[in-house]
């Protein structure tokens, strides 16, 4: 890992930390359990709304959030959300 | 069956998709009927204050923190409140800055070419620029629910 001659952070394959995106697991833990949208937002405290966005990656959660989704499905975070190239 | 709180909650961020979806063409027209009118009965007068009424009621809507307006239950407050309202309202405003931005450089534009009072000028930029947060956070809200469900 290095700093690149733009500034950006480069990683060992010469590829920069903006180049990546975030990708989750969250629908197939969630059907994976049995649990429905609402009932999942009921247990970390927000709405199906929100829920919904993060499976659809068009809300990228906090890491509050995202914590709290990992202990819900009882899996560790890193398992639900992963950068992707 | 007692209903749930996300329902009760699903219920008022419906209501209130439909209320900044519809408010902000009420304002609209309430701004195009009103333009050159003099109050002559208390309906009139009651049509100009429609306006003030609207944009009250927009704000809070855009505002973070008046949850409690839509419920006194504190977990539908802080469902109603979540992160991706947080995140719509935060993205709505923005879109209501850069389009009170364009629409003011667009009336001052018109203004060297058209007569217009100035306070119509300025109540202009206002109508359309929180409209345009309104519709914004409408359609963010409304594609949050019904997004691949």
């Amino acid at each position: 890992m290095a700093i690149s001659s733009n500034g950006r952070l480069a990683l060992a394959n010469n590829s920069t930390v903006s180049q990546f995106a975030l990708s989750n697991r969250l629908r197939e833990c969630r059907t994976a359990l049995e649990l429905t949208q609402a009932q999942l937002g009921e247990v970390v405290g927000v709405s199906r709304k929100t829920i919904n966005t993060v499976e659809n990656g068009i809300f990228i959660p906090s890491t509050l959030l995202a914590l709290k989704l990992a202990r819900a499905l009882g899996r560790p975070v890193e398992d639900l959300f992963a950068l992707v190239e | 069956m007692p209903v749930s709180n996300s329902v009760i909650a699903e219920r008022f961020i419906n209501l209130r998709i439909l209320s900044s979806t519809i408010i902000p063409f009420g304002l609209m027209a309430n701004y195009g009927t009103t333009y050159a009118l003099q109050p002559t009965s208390w309906v009139d007068v009651l049509h100009l204050f429609a306006g003030p009424f609207f944009i009250f009621w927009l704000v809070l809507i855009l505002a973070n923190g008046f949850e409690n307006l839509w419920s006194n239950v504190p977990i539908v407050r802080s469902l109603l409140g979540d992160d991706s309202t947080i995140e719509n309202r935060r993205r709505a405003q923005g879109f209501g800055f850069w389009a009170m931005i364009v629409i003011g450089v667009g009336v001052y534009t018109l203004c060297q070419f058209v007569v217009m009072p100035d306070h119509k000028a300025a109540q202009l930029v206002v109508v359309l620029s929180i409209s345009a947060a309104g519709l914004r956070f409408g359609y963010l809200e409304q594609r949050a629910l019904s997004l691949g469900q």
